[in-house]
């Protein structure tokens, strides 16, 4: 019995070992470009139901092997120039996020990782990088398209919704979509790639919303400039210098 | 006693096969009413439309670009709100209402300690935390509220007692009223107040009330007229009739596709009391007349269509009046006029040619007393109604335009006391939205403005009759004061600071409730102004708005006011119905004095006539100033139902020359007539019970000048001609 045993597991291991790892699998999508490093002007238009406002909007992302960093921050307008967020990613922690105002710098608490950027419908977890941290993932075949890979993340710590479906295309790793579902199954916000540029590894979100379905209204980001620099200062992405 | 009138057998109207025919027409018309009354549609609004819209043009622009959120306030009362009982309960309610609005996805929006977050500084983190967060004590919500004052007033009652929730809605229907109910029931001590339960209640109630209370009325009136007649048959048979017409009437309002609304409900009333007044008239005479339905008509057909002429005349005011919904009342009333003497002067002539026998009746009816004596009160007597007179008009004097919410549900019922309960723990109920708009798209980012904005909020604090001020700059203070704490200075010092702050403000959490205060193009922002509960929308308003225009052409030039709120469209919409009904009520008397005394060819007559309507309003007015209750849209139709029923018994006294009959039967109409309005006295709507009360005083008054009044003024003139 014993040596069944044995032998059931060295036969089974094998392709157990071999399944994909969803945490893998999306530790190589990207939501705007799969370069480690880069530098992009993002123009947000930011609708409500009562009015809109417009920003520009400055992203610098760094990957380092299991480290990210991003640091975004407005360029227009003016009196706003002084207000950044940073978020670091590092190894398995929890990714930490760093607000900075001309009032000093401040880190954003653990639990206040669903708080708006800059007044748009994206939150400081989701904007500029994705990755897997804090998350419970897995594939759902029934929701992959023809063309696309779904990965469900349900968050560890308390959030705005119960899960995530993640649709990143399987030629390059561009995430085009994403659900932000309640516990029910009812869409609270999605994230859409409406317009992209360059084909296969190169390929790019030129233009893409994200809207809330509950209380209405949507912030379309569009891509004005783009720039994969060998590297960044290393400052940049210290909240000490902020 | 009961006589029996032997000696004039009842004689036919039209003759065979006429009455009957007639009769059979009445019934079917009576019956396909009937059919239709399952059909009648309910509209509990309370709200007056204008019938010249642009007069709220103003309002509708400001309110277009901040939607006034329609609010329920819940207050849950405790000892001590940071106890933990306090907090388990608050947490309870919160979450149950929750729980409703995501089980059931209604587009509530729910503000409460523990679903409104506020920043925080610890260390050199900075969080956003719920006020009151249920795994916590009480304390770190006490601190975080005594450090910010507009939380604190927001979400605290004045002494500190109880809290108070929020909850939007986004349509007021049965459901609201329904659901709060139900919670109360699992948590009796809450408390509610504002537009929106106020509104779902009457939604809730006032369809089921209105067919009790009209079912009422129908039987007070049986019972009044058997004690008036001691005959089951006649009793019966005027019961019916006075019906008719009111029916009639309904199935009318449903042909026409109208829902009925609390401000028509006094329609159908009105019309059984006219219709009442009219067949006792013609009963009477058919008595006296040897039961001879043609003869009695001949009698009374001049009365009753004199009558029928004045009391047009009083509901024709109300077509003056800018308040759509009483021009429609004012021609549902005419049509009820003319239904009703259709069904007298035709159906019921033709109906009592059908009688065999002589009805057995009481004595008093079947022998009147003499004629009223004609005499002149003495000094003392002159003196006291003088008095009276006096106190009334003084009375009168003090009375409040436009309903308030304690207007609305009667001050010994529980939601009464839950409204009173509000006023004396709140800093005020209504709430009136200063809108601000710069032109700019982040025009409100200008530090020059900011403080222009910061002085006009002080201002606007100095101004009496105002309570409690909070705006944009009361926001961004708090997110400095939680950003920067203790150590830095909280001022705004820069255009940075401002924007910094409603971009910190818009994130998730603090979104919802920064919507209320700032356009999203940072062009446009809201002061909220809320009123003390003695602030009279009317009288009031004006003198807000003139002295925040002064103080604004100082602080922030440039920049265009507009106001919002249901107190402001209050004031606009109950400024022009007392314009209206004013002028309304002068054209009335006017024009009823100048036909009395085309009619009457004696101005003296006129004048004495036109004094009965005159008493009744002064009486009806001067209670309502005695007992401190508001003239408004819904109520004044009191006055009409006065004007036209009261002038009624005063014509039928003087065209029938005093007689005791006409004495009689004009007592008789205003037993009928106000018995059968006081029933409305049951109705869960304080300005129904108001508008009762006020009609049955102001009749009864009516009724008291035509007997006593009336026969000394002609003594006086038949003095004078001498």
């Amino acid at each position: 019995m014993k040596r069944l045993s044995l032998v059931i597991i060295a036969l089974v291991f094998p392709f157990l070992a071999a399944a994909e790892d969803p945490a893998i699998f999306l530790s190589s999508a990207y939501l705007f470009t799969p370069e480690p490093v880069f530098v992009v002007k993002i123009g947000m238009n930011i609708q409500e139901p009562g009015g809109q406002k417009t920003r520009e909007v400055e992203l610098s992302v760094e990957k380092q092997g299991d480290r990210s960093f991003s640091l975004s921050r407005v360029t227009r307008p003016a009196f706003l120039s002084d207000m950044k967020f940073l978020k670091r990613s590092e190894n398995e922690k929890v990714d930490s996020i760093w607000v900075k105002t001309s009032r000093g710098v401040r880190r954003i608490g653990d639990g206040n990782r669903n708080e708006s950027v800059f007044g748009s419908h994206f939150t400081v977890e989701d904007f500029g990088s994705i990755d897997g941290k804090g998350f419970d993932l897995s594939f759902n075949k029934s929701l992959d398209t023809n063309s696309e890979r779904a990965i469900v993340a349900k968050p560890l710590s308390p959030a705005t919704y119960a899960l995530r479906v993640i649709w990143v295309e399987n030629d390059n790793g561009l995430v085009t979509r994403m659900e932000y579902r309640d516990a029910s199954g009812k869409i609270l916000r999605r994230y859409l790639v409406t317009k992209t540029t360059g084909s296969g590894k190169a390929m790019r979100p030129l233009e893409a919303r994200m809207e809330d379905l509950v209380n209405g209204g949507s912030t379309t980001i569009s891509l004005l400039s783009f720039s994969t620099p060998a590297s960044l200062p290393e400052h940049l992405f210290s909240p000490g210098t902020l | 006693m009961i006589e029996e009138v032997k000696s004039c057998a009842p004689r036919q109207f039209l003759g065979f096969p006429w009455d009957i025919g007639v009769s059979l027409i009445l019934l079917a018309f009576l019956l396909a009413s009937l059919a239709l009354l399952p059909r009648l549609r309910f509209d509990s609004t309370l709200e007056s439309h204008l019938s010249n819209r642009s007069a709220l043009s103003a309002v509708d622009a400001a309110e277009s670009i901040f939607p006034p959120e329609h609010l329920t306030l819940i207050a849950l009362p405790c000892a001590n709100p940071f106890s933990p009982n306090s907090i388990n309960r608050l947490t309870q309610v919160s979450s149950r209402i929750r729980g409703w609005i995501s089980t059931n996805n209604e587009k509530w929006n729910f503000y409460s300690p523990t679903t409104v977050s506020t920043l925080e500084k610890q260390g050199g983190n900075l969080l956003s935390s719920p006020i009151v967060e249920s795994s916590h004590d009480g304390n770190a919500a006490k601190e975080r509220l005594e450090a910010s004052p507009l939380l604190h007033k927001l979400f605290l009652t004045k002494d500190g007692n109880a809290w108070i929730l929020y909850l939007g809605v986004d349509k007021i229907d049965g459901r609201l009223s329904n659901f709060l109910i139900d919670l109360r029931s699992d948590f009796p001590e809450l408390k509610f107040a504002g537009a929106p339960w106020v509104l779902s209640r009457t939604y809730d109630t006032f369809n089921r009330e209105f067919g009790l209370l009209l079912a009422l009325a129908a039987l007070v009136l049986l019972v009044i007229q058997y004690a008036l007649y001691r005959s089951v048959p006649v009793a019966l048979f005027l019961w019916a009739f006075s019906l008719v017409p009111t029916i009639l009437l309904l199935g009318l309002m449903i042909a026409l596709g109208k829902p009925m609304r609390i401000a028509y409900v006094l329609a159908p009333v009105m019309t059984l009391a006219l219709s009442t007044s009219y067949i006792t008239h013609l009963f009477r005479s058919w008595v006296l007349c040897g039961h001879d339905p043609g003869k009695a008509l001949a009698d009374r057909t001049s009365i009753i269509l004199f009558d029928a002429g004045t009391t047009v005349f009083g509901f024709a005011s109300m077509l003056f009046s800018p308040i759509a919904d009483l021009v429609f009342l004012g021609w549902i009333s005419i049509a009820g006029v003319a239904i009703s003497l259709i069904v007298i002067m035709i159906g019921m002539p033709a109906a009592l040619g059908l009688a065999r026998r002589p009805p057995r009746l009481s004595k008093r009816i079947v022998e009147p007393s003499g004629p009223s004596r004609k005499s002149v009160p003495g000094l003392p007597r002159l003196l006291g109604l003088a008095a009276i007179i006096l106190v009334l008009a003084a009375s009168s004097l003090r009375i409040g335009i436009g309903y308030e919410a304690r207007d609305i549900f009667p001050p010994w019922t529980k939601f009464g006391r839950d409204i009173s309960w509000f006023e004396t723990h709140l800093s005020g109920l209504n709430e009136a939205g200063l809108v601000i708009q710069t032109g700019r798209e982040n025009g409100i980012v200008d530090l020059r403005f900011w403080k222009g904005l910061e002085e006009l909020e002080g201002g606007l604090r100095r101004i009496p009759g105002v309570g409690f001020v909070y705006g944009p700059p009361d926001l961004v203070g708090e997110v400095l004061a939680r950003y920067v704490g203790k150590a830095g200075s909280l001022d705004v010092t820069s255009e940075a600071d401002i924007g910094e702050s409603l971009e910190l403000l818009s994130g998730s959490t603090g979104s919802i409730f920064s919507r209320g205060f700032v356009g999203e193009d940072w062009s446009n922002l809201l002061v909220h102004v809320t009123v003390s509960p003695d602030f009279n929308a009317i009288r009031d308003m004006p003198i807000l708005m003139a002295k925040t225009t002064a103080l604004a052409s100082q602080t922030i030039p440039g920049a265009k006011l507009s106001w919002s709120g249901d107190i402001v469209r209050s004031a606009v919409v109950e400024g022009a119905f007392i314009n209206g009904q004013i002028s309304g009520t002068f054209v009335f008397f006017g024009m009823l004095v100048v036909g009395l005394a085309i009619a009457f060819r004696s101005l003296w007559k006129a004048l004495a006539i036109s004094i009965v309507p005159l008493m009744g309003f002064l009486a009806a007015l001067g209670l309502m100033g005695i007992l401190g209750w508001n003239l408004s849209a819904e109520n004044a139709v009191a006055l009409a139902v006065i004007a036209g029923t009261g002038v009624d018994s005063a014509i039928v006294v003087v065209k029938r020359g005093w007689s005791g009959e006409a004495r009689d039967a004009t007592v008789d109409t205003t037993i009928l007539v106000v018995g059968a309005i006081l029933v409305l006295v049951f109705s869960s709507f304080f300005l129904i019970v108001q508008t009762a009360i006020i009609c049955a005083v102001g009749l009864v008054a009516s009724t008291l000048t035509t007997i006593f009044a009336l026969p000394a003024f002609a003594t006086l003139n038949s003095s004078r001609r001498k």
